[in-house]
């Protein structure tokens, strides 16, 4: 058909009243002219008229054929179809209504966890191209580290393949005072070299980013605000740019903000899980600073055009060799199993997320089918109380296809209508989210609406509206027009038949149900687990808050402690306070860091892998503070200073790791670049950062007053609410010092509790599917059930009239939906079998398989659907046996 | 309804109007529905009615056009007149037509 036709006739479909009104008055002038005209050959009027209607020919078989020429067939149809659909369902406003919602519900959990997925694996926030990112690493394999920062020479390396990386830059984190607001602020900040926006793709919202030339030493008294420091520290000020501002009482040029999607949280070990830093600064490094060990920097590339993710692994590859010819460090490399390799930003970024997303993404997939298979058992029971109306639709001439069409097109119906309000679901779910979430969880968690997300909620939709139209559709085929004609003829056969597929529909529901519970239980034993698990200290009841002096005013060493002992008595002497200590590096805390050491007495041999542990410099009372037990010698004491000899402490398990067969106490060790000193006592091991770690590294303590450092937290532990504390430590602290702020006050269990965060939300959202998914199936299974009763409501009365008891009744109904249940549960747990093997880096003491909870969650699940299926019974077992016989 | 007077064979009503409007020039429905009953005298049966949605086909290929006009006893009627392109599909078909008839009579007057 040529395009004029095409228009005409899409024109047409908005036009089809004045057409057809036209088409009438062309009518009305041709009959009146025909009339005439006989009247003139000599008729009269009436067989004029009758003549002139007799020669034009059947009137509404024309105007079919010139609407079916006029429009466009397809569309009318489907219009007609919908406005039928509409009508239809407008007639069952409860089935429409539950349909309609549980797919809002199903899809607009499954759209939101999509997009989830779609913005934190693929297109992370405020990054340009993030799949062409990449993150420097180093491991040293026989040491068994991973997921290393790297030196300042790799880097170097990287940044200078200009064949393979666009661009590369390194980072580390700092700290800064900012004294001029209304108070001193202790500000985050992230020091970057000068490429690191070229790396993420970044643009600032106003000012300029860093030049080489800014990224100096010495030259580098420049900062970039984030967003979100530049409206909380200096409230959205429009002329900040330009301004200079006291970092640590030094001058800094403020010389642009960034956009507010641009806000990555480095933290400490070089991950991007952190809280978002409040200002960048230009690192401003020397051309070769530190030695080639000196593995610090966290350092991001971006790779080139054309160059394929394996390209660059491979050449990491040929850095990691080049890397064995470095004189200064090539053996001890070679010898630890070092290498350098990279990681795609959004592998690395979302780590744990990434199973955890999927998992929950399964999840809704499975709250969809159940969905799915529940509307399409409604269905079922509307296509067999509709089956007299089709049958007389089909005595009328109306072909299978268009009863098909139909209901094909209700399902169309509801799914559009499921999808739209699946949007709005969607978009409520994840503003749930952003604000019930954890900060450090869903913090920095920007999930946009997107033209994807749409996409796959049309689709979602469209997949919904297939998966439970099939049945009913496929059932139609049975309609037995004269057995549904009959008056009062039950249609017996194809009842059941329905029935039965209906109850396989159900028996599915539970499956899946069961499947999803089993998982959110399996979690929920682990979370349990975990929260029992001997952590080494006892973290309730302390607080603890952490401060960064500046190196200005505290560069004499003694100016530290005396700070640091000032604050301490002054935090022991508030009432409940049994004990305050200072620290770098504590549990769960700051501060932490791997550091090589050598044991006096005992030469590295070649080809043995160097000593390691975690350092932690401590004030006398963190044992105390925190009741980590002494097992041997003694604690650090005040008279441990910088005049008598250096002393250590180490717990037991480097004790059990270095000294397997010999006493440690007594024994002197050597950190890397520092002075001898004794080991004095042995305390027990406790968890650092992950209490679901196995093995940890062993932990050296060394005393605070011996090796002072401007980076500490307090900590406080007190017989009262530690977490109102935060206001006596910052007067204590600005009683030694007036000008210096506090910052990161949280309890010492919050802390613990942080870590735990993101599988405690998962185990929320995942524990809230199952429950959708439990309440749907019960929701199914009692539709069945109650269907049934009704259909057998003659026979029910039968029995009872015959002698039943009521008992035999009730449990005729239950045992009904027990079956169900019963091959429900059976096929669940084969499900379940089969992919619980998705779960094991996500358990924590459990089995994949656990007995318990696979029964539990069965035994749970097999009550919900007892008392389903029980609420019908009742209704059964009361019904008046008279009554029931003569219902028809 | 005479049962010797066949139908107007399918395809053929487009073509009789075309070649109606070109001796005739503009008319209305009835007008040409008449002309074609007349032409065609005893030969086939034409339902009056049946030329509207061959007119509209017509209009939608854009071979003739329709205008409002007065119909000879003074009624506004809709008028319908050939496009320059209707012309000249009309000589296309024409030509097809000739062609189609001497093959079908060869077959029919002759042994082939």
């Amino acid at each position: 058909m040529n395009p004029r036709a095409w228009l005409m006739r899409l024109s047409a479909l908005f036009h089809k009243e004045r057409l057809e009104e036209d088409l009438n008055q062309d009518i009305q002038e041709h009959l009146r002219m025909a009339t005439e005209e006989n009247i003139s050959r000599g008729m009269n009027p009436r067989e004029a008229a009758e003549a002139a209607r007799r020669s034009f020919g059947g009137l509404e078989q024309m105007k079919e054929e010139f609407r079916d020429q006029s429009g466009i067939p397809v569309i009318e149809t489907i219009g007609r179809e919908t406005r039928f659909a509409l009508r239809s369902l407008g007639r069952a406003p409860g089935f429409a209504a539950l349909a309609i919602l549980t797919l809002a519900v199903a899809i607009g959990a499954n759209s939101a966890i999509f997009s989830a997925v779609n913005a934190v694996l693929f297109h992370p926030a405020g990054i340009s191209d993030a799949s062409r990112v990449v993150v420097v690493r180093a491991r040293y394999d026989k040491l068994n580290l991973r997921d290393l920062v790297v030196s300042f020479d790799n880097f170097k390396q990287v940044s200078s393949s200009a064949e393979i990386f666009s661009a590369a830059s390194v980072a580390k984190t700092g700290s800064f005072t900012y004294t001029g607001g209304p108070y001193p602020r202790q500000l985050a900040a992230l020091r970057v070299s000068s490429k690191w926006f070229e790396v993420f793709g970044a643009q600032p919202a106003q000012g300029r980013l860093f030049t080489p030339e800014e990224d100096q030493p010495n030259n580098n008294h420049v900062a970039i605000l984030t967003d979100a420091a530049w409206r909380r520290v200096f409230g959205s000020d429009p002329a900040v740019v330009g301004k200079t501002i006291d970092l640590d009482q030094l001058p800094f040029k403020i010389i642009g903000v960034m956009k507010r999607d641009f806000a990555l949280g480095v933290n400490e070990l070089g991950g991007f899980n952190g809280q978002p830093q409040d200002i960048l600064i230009p690192l401003g490094l020397a051309a070769n600073p530190g030695t080639p060990y000196l593995e610090t920097f966290l350092a991001v590339a971006r790779l080139q055009p054309g160059i394929a993710l394996s390209q660059a692994r491979a050449f990491m590859g040929v850095l990691t060799d080049r890397g064995f010819q470095d004189p200064r460090a090539g053996r001890p490399r070679q010898d630890n199993g070092w290498g350098l390799y990279i990681v795609p930003y959004t592998d690395f970024v979302s780590g744990d997320m990434k199973t955890r997303l999927f998992i929950l993404w399964g999840a809704v997939g499975f709250v969809l089918l159940i969905a799915c298979a529940n509307i399409a058992g409604l269905m079922l029971a509307r296509t067999t109380a509709r089956s007299r109306e089709f049958a007389v639709r089909t005595a009328l001439g109306g072909t299978r296809w268009h009863l098909l069409r139909q209901t094909l097109t209700e399902s169309a119906v509801l799914a559009l209508a499921g999808s739209i309000l699946g949007l709005v679901v969607a978009y409520a779910f994840i503003r749930g989210v952003q604000i019930l979430g954890p900060e450090n969880v869903v913090g920095g968690l920007n999930i946009p609406f997107t033209l994807p997300m749409l996409f796959f909620t049309v689709a979602a939709g469209v997949l919904s509206a297939a998966l439970f139209g099939i049945a009913p559709a496929a059932q139609l085929g049975r309609v037995n027009t004269s057995e549904a004609l009959k008056e009062g003829g039950r249609s017996s056969t194809e009842g059941r038949d329905r029935i039965r597929l209906r109850s396989i529909l159900v028996t599915a529901e539970i499956a899946l149900a069961l499947v999803l519970s089993i998982g959110a239980g399996l979690l929920l034993r682990s979370l349990q687990r975990l929260q029992r698990v001997d952590m080494g200290f006892q973290p309730e009841g302390v607080a603890t808050a952490s401060l960064t002096l500046p190196e200005a005013r505290y560069q004499n060493p003694d100016r530290v402690l005396a700070f640091y002992r000032g604050v301490i008595q002054r935090l022991k002497a508030l009432p409940g306070v049994t004990s305050a200590a200072a620290a770098y590096g504590f549990p769960f805390g700051l501060g932490s860091e791997g550091r090589a050491f050598q044991i006096v007495g005992r030469p590295a041999r070649p080809n043995e892998p160097a000593l390691e542990a975690e350092v932690r410099l401590i004030t006398p009372e963190l044992f105390s503070t925190l009741r980590i037990p002494l097992k041997r010698g003694r604690a650090f004491t005040d008279q441990d200073g910088t005049q008598s000899e250096q002393v250590a402490i180490i717990d037991d398990a480097l004790a059990r790791q270095y000294w397997p067969n010999a006493d440690p106490l007594g024994q002197q060790l050597i950190l890397q670049g520092g002075a001898a000193a004794r080991i004095v006592g042995i305390v027990g091991h406790t968890k650092q950062s992950d209490l679901a770690a196995g093995s940890e590294k062993g932990i050296i303590y060394f005393s605070f007053y011996q090796a002072p450092v401007a980076f500490g937290t307090l900590l406080i532990r007190t017989a009262g609410s530690p977490a109102g504390l935060t206001r006596s430590i910052q007067e204590a602290v600005n009683a030694v010092d007036p000008a210096q702020p506090i910052y990161d006050a949280k309890t010492m269990q919050e802390r613990v509790s942080a870590t735990l965060a993101g599988r405690r939300f998962t185990i929320v959202l995942l524990g809230l599917f199952a429950l959708t998914a439990v309440f749907l199936a019960a929701l199914g299974l009692y539709g069945v059930i109650n269907y049934g009763v009704t259909q057998r409501t003659q026979e029910i009365g039968i029995r009872m009239a015959l002698g039943a008891q009521r008992s035999q009744v009730l449990s005729l109904i239950v045992s009904t939906g027990m079956r169900m249940t019963l091959v429900g549960l059976a096929l669940g747990w084969i499900v379940a079998f089969a992919i619980a093997r998705v779960l094991p880096n996500q358990l924590f003491g459990v089995s994949a398989f656990d007995p318990a909870t696979f029964a539990g969650m069965a035994v749970l699940l097999a009550a919900v659907t007892l008392m389903a299926s029980a609420i019908p019974a009742r209704r059964a077992m009361q019904l008046d046996p008279l009554e029931a016989c003569r219902y028809e | 309804m005479e049962k010797s007077k066949a139908e107007v064979p399918y395809g053929t009503l487009e073509l009789l109007i075309l070649r109606t409007l070109e001796t005739i020039g503009p008319m209305h429905g009835f007008g040409l529905a008449r002309r074609i009953e007349q032409v065609s005298g005893s030969i086939v049966h034409l339902n009056q009615g049946s030329i509207y949605p061959a007119l509209l086909r017509l209009q939608q290929k854009g071979w003739i056009t329709t205008k409002q006009g007065v119909s000879e006893n003074g009624r506004k009627a809709k008028f319908y007149s050939l496009t320059v392109k209707g012309k000249r599909q009309l000589q296309i078909e024409v030509e097809n037509w000739e062609r189609a008839t001497a093959l079908v009579a060869r077959f029919l007057e002759g042994t082939p």
